[in-house]
Formats: structure tokens, C-alpha cells, sequence
């Protein structure tokens, strides 16, 4: 009886061991293996594909050039996070330890950057973030983390521009996304709306990300009657935003972000957009060599044409490929680290030095939505 | 279980780390085992205690943040901040059990739910104290086993080693919780709470204590995350983790203590294996988990071994047994002696009149029982005899009058307070802990002479050990005197008609009450039983009890009663002995029209 | 400020018309067959995606398309209720919560499988200029939801109380044992309560769908407010409840034009602890005693 009762509790424990062995029992590690954690599910999801799309242009056309030196191709181990940084530590991890990748990219949102450096801090993994604004993200003092992409302050500064350049703008309200996103950019905007000749913000509020009724809200920023408007809202809900507005008789000047440069955003709500200015990393009006690699290639395997995520997407893919190329076959994370650290190359939205944080501080632009197309302003 | 067991069982899960060796692996085993703790205090609440708190998982996340603001905002070291956190958890728990408790089924169950919500909101809101949707970085790492003491061996061994030893110490000490007279009154609460509160149990007590326990436990577990993953953000307090534990909880085995644990570990390992098919985790999940219930409807713990003392009974052993007809009842027999009844132990009933909406149902009715007599309560169905009991026992309060026992004020008591007084009650349906066997029911019976609280209980001093041995022998000599010794083990709900009215006379008396509520006793026992019935009541009151009794069984009343109080359509229309009963012409119109009993 | 006020309240009423109708399909399976039907949400989901994918592939007009929608969701229901809780009857609460709950994980998985996260937009025939009546400003589409809503609900109710599955269904929830000795058939009835209820979430998916967004997690919120509002209109009370969703409408507009767009929810949940704290049976109990 003891024996059966033993029997049945090793065995039950049998199981979870042996599916956890079965889990660790790896594939053979192969070379440039890259680890990718994004949200495709969850709310940033629409986000994660467009980036994961320029991520894969990228690694097609650096194998199809003959990899990264030996013979060796680039292979993405892509992982979903749901955005949670919890599962985005187990991620992280799973990269790391069982798919054995030689450097990873935990995006979207940035709290899953952050929470995963403390897992490749402690493995000397390296780490880059592609789509991640907010300051917090270099300042986890982990040597091994680098950004590719612009910064909050850099797009504040250079909104801010645009909303000082438009007259009698004395004053404007703002909402934002209810997460570490939105509360930076507000905030960085804020703080570049400090110089002289700003317009004063009178409103600022944050939805949440599964709101989609935004009425209550934009009624509130109606009656207040400002001049300008700064409306960071994602895809989908910014379509919904910009219906309800006209719902609303609420037309006022637009700022935005790259969350209103896209192009499905312009086929379901293209003449609400007419005049909106939105800080970007990036636009298809660029016609510097890189940009229009970036376009050929994207177009051809995509049969599309790309927005701001996906040239991050292609930018970050095509940072990690140079790093590997210059840290050679067989290189360990210090190895691929110091490749990185002493990294130039020019990527669709700019040089891509990193600083002293791995901050690489490439500025972002400006663009308008003005009779039915995106014009470059900065 | 037999100890070897669980030493086997002990000893596999400490050594698991030597098998898996990818540290990927042992993060998810880890952070499972760390679930653990929230699956057992969530089992609390849950499963001994019988509370629906569907909201009760999200003092995981409060636990994770309150451990990782105290350490990384106010600077204590690790494992002050986790028995911090876990402290501030507790004392919030209690804060939201509060006004919750005063609900009862799905509308407690959501209003639990809707605190957490608001929970999760405040953390996601409150920038200047939990960075809102930011979160908190950087939450300095747990090591309970230091390095130092241990060089060489990775920090994830470590931690597993650590957390196992936890663990078990963990389940030890609710092991002896369970198997106290709390664990009992918890268990009673969620089988038949109305039956625990005449017994004396205090349920609101009792009932926030699970809810603290069960948010201890569960803060503890989210403090060993946080110190761990090293981020907290709000997404700990969604309703994501509070879906898993409650799978955790409820496939791997409610109302057990190693379900818990194994639910943790299943549920807690399973979804990170399923990563294989990211896209159709969820589906995968799901269908796993409808498996599960389907095959094993007791959970995961169904598996592991049966018939052990901490489990339910299951109904399948309950073979009826008939009581003992064989042995002569010694009516001398030596029942340990509680406080008999005193001198002043008067029973006043002072013009209580009770009304439901616009229906008279007690009119004025006073009397007055002498201690140690038997007072017999007759009159017709409908007459208002059960309504008067409930006043008594404080199941209601009347709409004027009052009742006084040994000159105190009744009617305002909660039922567990006038059993603490010394005056306990049957019902007229017959209550019982269905699910607990009759040694069980007779065991938290004994709750109002034996208990003495959380810390005693996990204590095993000699006083306890003294007490435990005294609530043996009551057990033993109270199923004596009832004729159930061969059926102790048997559930209660298995048992005859006439042996679970004695079972319910049996939980009053272990109860060493002063004043017992007898509501239609022999309702549906042949003459046998009956017989049987009136050497019991008999020897109640030489034992010095005073018994009040309602019965439609005339011999039995007159052949009993010292003294018999007549009710009709509510009121009082004569009191006396039962001659006078018997040929007061009021009485038999009452009853029968104009036609004599014969007594 | 009045105005804004004015406003405000009437945007809520249209919400929490839709509130009151998911909130109805929740009551009916729970009252009926004290089921938390976990899965609701997803059924909402369903409705939605019916809904749009009706219209883009069969071509059918958008209120064509709600019918089909709750027709479809009503057999989704009836699925369900068929595989998930009949066979646990007699089982623990939890037993069955947990198997409604795995129901809805894997619905949201399947739907993100088949149908992908991205958003889809259901087209209406709705023009989105808006109409003033005085200083309130109302578009065509809000008019007709709520219109639809009310018809909803006064359609349930009037379907409970008068007609023969109806009084099957409500017989059933006051003694069961009665009912059945009556020869109600039990099955049937139950399959019945799940269409209903599934169909019920699946005109608050359609009509909100066509407002907002298509998305396979678009359910998650909705279900635990589609609860707060039963709970706080007061289990078996269709008038509760429709006033209940209304009340909660109007104080998530009320709460985001003056306060701030994050209280909203803490605004929901809150009104629910309160209103459980003044009287547990809900507000069609106001006003009688707690007994």
C-alpha cells in the first residue's frame, strides 16, 4: 500500500520532470541565432507585427547577401510576450538558455525591455531595444543593453518645434496612452512645451488600452477649447479617436506620433487626418541610399509598403547583423557587446552611433498629412 | 499519508534541480513552487473555509509590490521587506474582508472581485507610489540560503532548495492548523455555517481569518516573485494571475493540502511546455484543463492517494449503519463532567412577539424554565414553536420582548454568541456536517470548551496536547452514549434517518452546554429510537442540563416533561405540568376539537 | 458645464443600454442555471466577428448581419452548454466555473488564430455627421444602438414573462424540482437559457463592433462589467438591471468628463461595492427590507 502510494507520487512527479527535461533538452545550438520577445498578442500587438515584418526584411536580405561572415545565416527565434514583463523574463530566458541565441531584442512595450535586462545583464546577453522611447530604458546601468532607436526627448524636441512653428497656438491638450509610453511622451512633451513661445497645455489625460469609447474624454477637451490638440493614440482606437472627434464638431489642429503615421490609418480615416503634424523615427519621403534599400526590400517581400515600425523593425535587424559580421563566427557576448559598442552604420532614419549609455540618440523628424499624403517638415 | 511518502515526495522535489539542469527549466519549476504558496493560501480561503473569493488572488500582486516598495523605495533588506509586504498585505486583506463579508455567495464572491479590480487600478493609477503602468525595476534579488554558506552552488539551486524547505515548513504548519480546532471550525463554516454558528463558532471571525491567512500565504508567494523576476508592474494585480491560481487551486484538488501544491507545479510548468505551440497555448490550456476535470473530479490530487485524515471523506465509503443495538446503555456512563447547570441558569422568555411583514407569528408569549428541568414547547403546526427557538439561539431578533438566560440579555446575540453562553440547539431539519464523518462532526462540536486560537494551534505544547486528548474522550463517550461508536468513521450524510437525529443530539451535548433547544427530536424515529431518545434526555437533566423540548409525540412529552408550555397561533394559552396539560379543555381544543387524550 | 454634463449623460445612456444587455445574458445563465458563464465575453466576441464577417462574406446588410450574428452565437451557446456544462451538472460551483473559464481561453486563442489580433472595422451604413438636438449632439448610429438596445431588452423581458419557454425558464430558476415534476424538460430548457444568453451577448458584439472594434480580446472587459452590473441591478430583475447598466453608463461618461479617463473603471467597480454594501440583493431591492 505504502509502495502504490509512493509509486503514484514519483510517478506524478515523474511527469513534470520529465516534461521539464523534455524542455530542456535542446535543439542543437546553431550559429547567428537572433531571439526576438514582442507582443504579438495583446494590446500592442498591431505594433509588434508591422516591426517583426521589418525585422524579417531585413534578416532575408542580409542571408540572401551571404549572411554574417562564414557561410553563417541569420535564424529569429520569435517569442510572444503578450507585453507582460513577467513572461517577458520567461522569454528572455527561454531565449537565452534553451533556444541559445546569440543576442536578443525584447520590444513593446518598453517595460518588457526593461524587465528583461535584468536577465541579460546577469547572462552578459546582449540586448537591444528597436522600439522603446522612454529614458528608463538606458538607465538600468546594464553594459550590455543598447537602443537603435530616437528617444522621448528627442521626438518632444522636435514636435515641439512644429507646435511653436504653427501661429496662434496658445494653447493645447493632450492624451496619451495610460502606460509607460504614453505617461513619457506626455511628460517629454511637456517639458519641451517649458521654452518660450509655447502654447500652454491646459488638459492632459490617458485612456487605457482597451477603452474604446473616447467621447467622455474629448467632450471634456472640447469645452475647453484649445487651439492645438497632441493625440498619441494607437491603432485601431485612433481611428475610433478621430471619428468620434467629428462626431463631436471637434476640429482642431492636430499633433500626433507615429502612431498616426500608417497607412491603413489613412484609408479608414484619411480626410480627418488633413493637416495633423506627427514626430517619427522615419518616413518613406526619405530618399537617402539607406532609406530606398529599406523601401526595395520591404516592398519585395512584403508587397507593401512600409511605416515608421517596420523601418525600426529593419533598422534593428540590420544593426544586429553588422554587429555579428564584425564579432565574427564563435563569438560570445562580450565579443558581440564590444562589436556593438563600437558600431557605425547608417540606418533609413539615421546615423546609429551609441553613446556611452548605449543610447544611440538618433534625432526624429517630423512629418504632415496634407492633401491626402505625408510631406516631410523636419 | 504515511510520513515515507511524503519524505519520498520531500526528498524527489529538493533533488529535482540535479535532473534539470537547464536554467531556463528550473526558472519555470521555480516560479511554479512560488505559485505554490498562492495556490495554498488562495485553498484557504477557498477550500477549507468554503468562501467564493473570486478576487482573493490578487493579494499575490499586493504582496509583490508591497515587498518590492519596502525594499526598493524604504530600503530594508529582502527578507524584512517580504515578512513586511506580507504583513501589509494581511492588514489590507482584512480592510477588504471586511465590508465583503457582510455578503453572502456570488454577491461576496464579486464584491471581492470588484476590490481587486479597484487593486489593480489604484497600482496602475497611483503613479507617485507604484510608477503606474511603469512599474518598478531593479527589486533587489532574494537569497535565503547566502552564497557564502553555500560556494559554488548556482543561485538557482540555491533558491530551489530554499523555496522547497519553505515549502514544507509551509505545510507542516497548516497541517497542524487544518487539524486544529480552527482548521475544524473553518471546515465547519463551509460545510453547513448555520450549524457552526449555533455550535458557537463565530463565523465573521473566522471567516477574516482565512481571508488573512489565505493573503499571507499568497503575499508571500507574490514576494518571492517580485525578489526573483526583479519587476513588478501591474499586470501582477490583473486578472490574468488570478484565472491561474484559481485553475491551480480548483484542478489540482480544493480542500486538500498537497492539491494546492501540485496544482501549482502542473499549472505553473504547463503553460511555459506549451510555449511549443505559441500561437495555441491558451487552446492547448483549455482543453487540458476540460481533460482534467472531466476525468478527475477531485482534481489533480485524485491521483495521489485516498484515505487520508485530511481530506473529505468520500461519500462512496459511506455504507449505512444502523446504531448499535447490542450493548446496554449505561446512562451512569462517565461523561466528562462540563459545568452543569447553576442555580440562577434560568431560562426568561419576557412577552416576545414576532412578526414576518404583516403576520403575527408570536403574540406576548412569557414563561420561565427552571434550571436543570425539561421543559416541554407543544401546540399545533404553525403554532410559532420554531420561531421561538430561533430567537432563543439568535438566528432572530424578535420585533418586541426579550429573552434573558441566567439573567443576560439574549436577543440581541449573534448565534455563536448565545452558544458561548451556554445554550445550544437542533433544528427541526435535520443539520449536520454532510461531508464530515460523525467523529468529525462530534470533534467541531467541542469547538466552544476547546478552541484556543491560531497560535496555540500551531504549537504543539502539552496544554494542547492535553486538550487534544480531552476532546478524544468527549468524542468517544458522546457517540457511546448515542450509539454510534461503530459508525464514527461513516460521513454523516450516509447515515440512517434515526442515527443522524442522534448524531444532532450528540453535537449538542459535546458542546457541554447548559441549555438545550431540542426541535422535534424524535420527528420519524420508530418506538425503539424514541425509547432510546427519552434515556437520553433523561439523562441530560441528571447531568444537571436543562432541556427545552418541542415534540408532537404526546407520550413522549408527558412522560418527560417536568413542565409544558402550550402555544397556539402564537400565543401562550397555558403552562403547567402535564396533568394540567392534559385535561385543560384549552389544550385539547387546541389540538383536537373536544375529544380527551389519553396521556 | 452643464452642457458637458448634459452631454456626458446621454453618451453614458447608450453605453450602458449595451451594458445592460451584456449584463442580461450573464443573469439568465447564472439565475437559471447558477452558472458563471465565463465565456460570455467571448460570445460578445463571436457576435462582433458573425457580425462583420456576414456582411464581408455573404454580402448581407449590417442589421441583417446582428440577426445571423445572434443566431450564430446562440448555436456557439448551445454548444457549450452542451459540452462544457451539462456533463459537470451536480459538480461543484468552481468545478464548472473553471470549465467556463478554459471555454474562453480557448475561444480567444482560436479567434486569434483564425482572425489574427489585428482590428477589424465593421462597415455600417451609418453617416458620421452628427445631428444636435439642442446643445446635445447625437450621431445616427448612437441613436440606433440604443434604440436596439431598449428592443433587446424589453424583447427579453417580454419573451421571459410570456412566453411558454420563457415561463419553462423562469419556473425552472424558482423550484427546479417542481418544474421538472411539471414536465418541463430540463435539457432543453438549459440549451435553451445558453442560446439565450449567448445570443444576448452576441447583439451588444454586433451593435458595439460596428461602433469601435473587432478584436479577438474585445470581450475581457465587458464580461466583468456585464457582472457588475447584475450584481448591482439585482439578480432576476430585468428593469435592475437595465437601470443598473444605465446608472453605470452614465457614471463611467460622468466620471472621465470631469475627473479622469483612468477612474472610469475604478468608478464602475467602486459603484458596485457601494451599491453591494447599502442593500447585497441589488438596487431593484432598494427601498424593501434586507431580509
Amino acid at each position: 500500500m505504502i509502495l502504490r502510494r509512493c509509486s503514484v507520487v514519483l510517478a506524478s512527479l515523474l511527469v513534470t520532470v520529465g516534461a521539464l527535461v523534455g524542455v530542456g533538452i535542446a535543439a542543437d545550438p546553431a550559429p547567428a541565432k537572433v531571439g526576438i520577445g514582442l507582443g504579438l498578442t495583446g494590446p500592442l500587438a498591431f505594433l509588434s507585427q508591422e516591426y517583426l515584418k521589418g525585422l524579417r526584411a531585413a534578416v532575408e536580405v542580409v542571408n540572401q547577401e551571404g549572411g554574417v561572415g562564414g557561410g553563417r545565416k541569420i535564424e529569429l527565434v520569435v517569442r510572444d510576450h503578450k507585453g507582460v514583463p513577467s513572461e517577458a523574463v520567461a522569454v528572455a530566458k527561454r531565449l537565452i538558455e534553451q533556444d541559445r541565441v546569440d543576442l536578443v531584442d525584447i520590444d513593446l512595450p518598453s517595460t518588457v525591455a526593461i524587465a528583461a535586462q535584468a536577465v541579460t545583464k546577469q547572462a552578459k546577453m546582449p540586448q537591444i531595444t528597436g522600439f522603446g522611447f522612454p529614458m528608463s530604458v538606458v538607465e538600468q546601468g546594464n553594459p550590455y543593453h543598447f537602443r537603435v532607436c530616437t528617444n522621448a526627448v528627442l521626438i518632444a524636441s522636435v514636435l515641439a518645434d512644429s507646435i511653436r512653428a504653427v501661429p496662434n497656438n496658445r494653447t493645447i491638450a493632450m492624451l496619451a496612452p495610460n502606460d509607460d509610453y504614453g505617461r513619457g511622451a506626455i511628460k517629454s512633451l511637456t517639458d519641451a512645451l517649458a521654452a518660450p513661445g509655447s502654447p500652454k497645455v491646459v488638459f492632459s489625460d490617458y485612456y487605457e488600452r482597451e477603452q474604446t469609447d473616447f467621447t467622455a474624454v474629448l467632450l471634456k477637451m472640447k469645452s475647453l477649447n484649445p487651439d492645438s490638440l497632441y493625440i498619441d493614440v494607437r491603432w485601431s482606437a485612433n481611428v475610433t479617436v478621430l471619428k468620434q472627434m467629428a462626431e463631436l464638431g471637434l476640429k482642431k489642429q492636430l499633433f500626433g506620433s507615429v502612431n498616426f503615421y500608417n497607412t491603413k490609418l489613412v484609408e479608414r480615416a484619411g480626410p480627418l487626418l488633413e493637416g495633423a503634424y506627427m514626430s517619427v523615427a522615419w518616413a518613406p519621403v526619405f530618399q537617402d541610399a539607406a532609406s530606398k534599400r529599406f523601401l526595395e526590400a520591404y516592398q519585395r517581400l512584403h508587397n507593401e509598403a512600409p511605416n515608421d515600425s517596420a523601418s525600426l523593425g529593419w533598422t534593428a535587424g540590420m544593426v544586429v547583423a553588422t554587429a555579428l559580421r564584425t564579432a565574427g563566427p564563435g563569438a560570445d557576448g562580450d565579443a558581440i557587446r564590444a562589436a556593438l559598442a563600437k558600431l557605425e552604420w547608417q540606418a533609413p532614419q539615421g546615423l546609429i552611433k551609441f553613446d556611452e549609455r548605449g543610447d544611440a540618440r538618433v534625432p526624429a523628424h517630423v512629418l504632415q498629412f496634407k492633401d491626402g499624403a505625408y510631406r516631410l517638415v523636419k | 499519508m504515511p510520513r515515507v511518502a511524503w519524505g519520498g515526495a520531500f526528498i524527489t522535489l529538493v533533488a529535482l534541480p540535479a535532473v534539470v539542469v537547464n536554467p531556463y527549466a528550473r526558472h519555470v519549476l521555480l516560479v511554479a513552487l512560488m505559485f505554490s504558496f498562492v495556490a495554498l493560501g488562495l485553498n484557504v480561503v477557498l477550500g477549507y473555509a468554503g468562501q467564493h473569493a473570486f478576487g482573493h488572488p490578487v493579494f499575490f500582486g499586493v504582496g509583490a509590490y508591497a515587498s518590492a516598495l519596502l525594499s526598493v523605495r524604504a530600503g530594508w533588506p529582502v527578507l524584512a521587506a517580504l515578512a513586511g509586504g506580507a504583513a501589509v498585505t494581511t492588514l489590507i486583506a482584512l480592510a477588504v474582508g471586511w465590508p465583503c463579508f457582510r455578503l453572502r455567495g456570488i454577491y461576496f464572491g464579486m464584491a471581492t472581485f470588484a476590490f481587486a479590480r479597484v487593486i489593480y487600478l489604484v497600482a496602475q493609477n497611483w503613479i507617485g507610489l507604484t510608477r503606474g503602468p511603469m512599474g518598478i525595476p531593479s527589486v533587489p534579488p532574494l537569497e535565503l540560503l547566502p552564497a557564502a554558506m553555500f560556494p559554488g552552488v548556482a543561485r538557482e539551486v540555491r533558491l530551489h532548495v530554499s523555496l522547497v524547505l519553505l515549502l514544507a515548513l509551509t505545510l507542516g504548519l497548516l497541517h497542524r492548523v487544518i487539524g486544529s480546532a480552527v482548521g475544524r471550525s473553518w471546515i465547519a463554516l463551509r460545510e453547513n455555517e448555520e450549524l457552526a454558528g449555533s455550535l458557537g463558532i463565530p463565523a465573521l471571525r473566522y471567516k477574516m481569518a482565512a481571508f488573512g491567512a489565505g493573503a499571507a500565504l499568497a503575499a508571500i508567494g507574490g514576494g518571492l516573485y517580485a525578489h526573483y523576476v526583479s519587476f513588478v508592474s501591474p499586470s501582477e494585480l490583473s486578472f490574468h494571475y488570478i484565472g491561474i491560481v484559481f485553475i491551480m487551486v480548483i484542478a489540482g484538488g480544493t480542500g486538500t493540502l498537497i492539491g494546492p501544491v501540485l496544482g501549482g507545479l502542473v499549472f505553473g510548468v504547463l503553460p511555459e511546455v506549451l510555449r511549443v505551440a505559441e500561437q495555441a497555448r491558451n487552446l492547448l490550456l483549455g482543453s487540458i484543463l476540460l481533460i482534467t476535470i472531466a476525468i478527475l473530479p477531485e482534481g489533480l490530487v485524485g491521483l495521489w492517494a485516498r484515505a487520508s485524515s485530511w481530506r473529505r471523506v468520500p461519500a462512496e465509503h459511506g455504507a449505512e449503519t444502523a446504531p448499535d443495538r447490542g450493548a446496554p446503555m449505561r446512562q451512569n456512563a462517565p461523561l466528562r463532567a462540563g459545568p452543569v447547570a447553576l442555580p440562577s441558569d434560568a431560562l426568561e422568555i419576557q412577552s416576545v412577539t414576532h412578526r414576518f411583514g404583516g403576520l403575527v407569528v408570536l403574540s406576548d408569549v412569557s414563561f420561565r424554565v427552571e434550571p436543570g428541568t425539561i421543559l416541554g414547547l407543544i401546540g399545533p403546526n404553525g403554532a410559532g414553536k420554531t420561531t421561538l427557538f430561533n430567537i432563543i439561539s439568535g438566528i432572530l431578533r424578535p420585533t418586541a420582548g426579550r429573552a434573558l438566560f441566567s439573567g443576560v440579555p439574549i436577543t440581541e446575540c449573534s448565534p455563536a454568541a448565545v452558544a458561548r453562553l451556554g445554550i445550544v440547539r437542533t433544528f427541526q431539519i435535520t443539520s449536520l456536517f454532510p461531508d464530515l464523518s460523525v467523529e468529525d462532526n462530534v470533534r467541531t462540536a467541542t469547538y466552544l470548551w476547546a478552541h484556543r486560537g491560531l497560535v496555540s494551534a500551531l504549537a504543539h505544547t502539552s496544554a494542547s496536547r492535553t486538550r487534544e486528548a480531552e476532546i478524544e474522550r468527549t468524542v468517544e463517550e458522546t457517540l457511546r452514549l448515542v450509539r454510534l461508536t461503530p459508525s464514527r468513521k461513516v460521513p454523516a450524510c450516509a447515515l440512517s434517518y434515526g442515527a443522524q437525529r442522534g448524531l444532532e443530539v450528540a453535537l449538542a451535548l459535546a458542546t457541554r452546554c447548559r441549555l438545550i433547544l431540542l426541535d422535534e427530536p424524535a420527528a420519524g424515529l420508530n418506538p425503539e429510537e424514541t425509547a432510546h431518545l427519552r434515556e437520553v434526555i433523561l439523562g441530560l437533566r441528571s447531568r444537571g442540563l436543562t432541556v427545552v423540548l418541542i415534540e408532537h409525540d404526546m407520550q413522549l412529552v408527558m412522560g418527560l416533561c417536568d413542565r409544558i408550555v402550550v402555544l397556539n397561533h402564537g400565543e401562550k394559552i397555558v403552562e403547567g405540568s402535564p396533568q394540567e396539560i392534559v385535561t385543560d379543555p384549552r389544550v385539547i381544543e387546541a389540538y383536537l376539537g373536544s375529544e380527551p387524550v389519553r396521556a | 458645464m452643464l452642457e458637458l454634463a448634459l452631454q456626458q449623460v446621454v453618451n453614458g445612456l447608450l453605453v450602458g443600454a449595451i451594458y445592460a444587455v451584456m449584463a442580461l445574458g450573464l443573469m439568465v445563465i447564472l439565475g437559471i442555471l447558477n452558472v458563471l458563464n465565463m465565456a460570455q465575453g467571448e460570445l460578445y466576441m463571436l457576435g462582433g466577428y458573425f457580425s462583420y464577417y456576414a456582411m464581408s462574406l455573404f454580402g448581407v446588410d449590417y442589421f441583417t448581419s446582428i440577426i445571423l450574428a445572434m443566431l450564430g452565437a446562440a448555436a456557439v451557446g448551445v454548444a457549450v452548454e452542451r459540452l462544457a456544462v451539462r456533463p459537470l451538472l451536480g459538480r461543484s460551483v468552481f468545478t464548472v466555473f473553471l470549465s467556463t473559464f478554459a471555454v474562453s481561453m480557448m475561444l480567444q486563442d482560436l479567434a486569434q488564430i483564425l482572425w489574427s489580433p489585428d482590428p477589424r472595422e465593421i462597415p455600417t451604413p451609418f453617416v458620421a455627421k452628427p445631428i444636435a438636438l439642442g446643445p446635445i449632439l447625437l450621431t445616427t448610429q448612437r441613436i440606433f444602438v440604443f434604440l436596439l438596445a431598449v428592443a433587446a431588452v424589453t424583447g427579453f423581458w417580454a419573451f421571459l414573462r410570456w412566453s411558454r419557454a420563457g415561463m419553462a425558464i423562469r419556473a425552472l430558476a424558482k423550484d427546479r424540482d417542481a418544474a421538472l415534476l411539471m414536465g418541463i424538460n430540463a435539457d432543453r430548457m438549459h440549451a435553451a437559457t445558453f442560446a439565450l444568453g449567448a445570443a444576448l451577448a452576441a447583439a451588444a458584439g454586433a451593435l458595439l463592433g460596428a461602433m469601435f472594434n473587432v478584436y479577438p480580446t474585445m470581450g475581457e472587459l465587458p464580461l466583468l462589467k456585464g457582472f457588475a452590473v447584475v450584481i448591482m441591478g439585482g439578480m432576476g430583475s430585468t428593469g435592475g438591471v437595465f437601470a443598473a447598466g444605465l446608472i453605470l453608463g452614465i457614471a463611467e461618461g460622468l466620471t472621465a468628463g470631469f475627473l479622469s479617463t483612468g477612474y472610469v473603471d475604478m468608478v464602475a467597480f467602486g459603484t458596485l461595492i457601494v451599491v453591494l454594501l447599502i442593500n447585497p440583493r441589488g438596487i431593484a431591492h432598494w427601498g424593501r427590507s434586507s431580509a
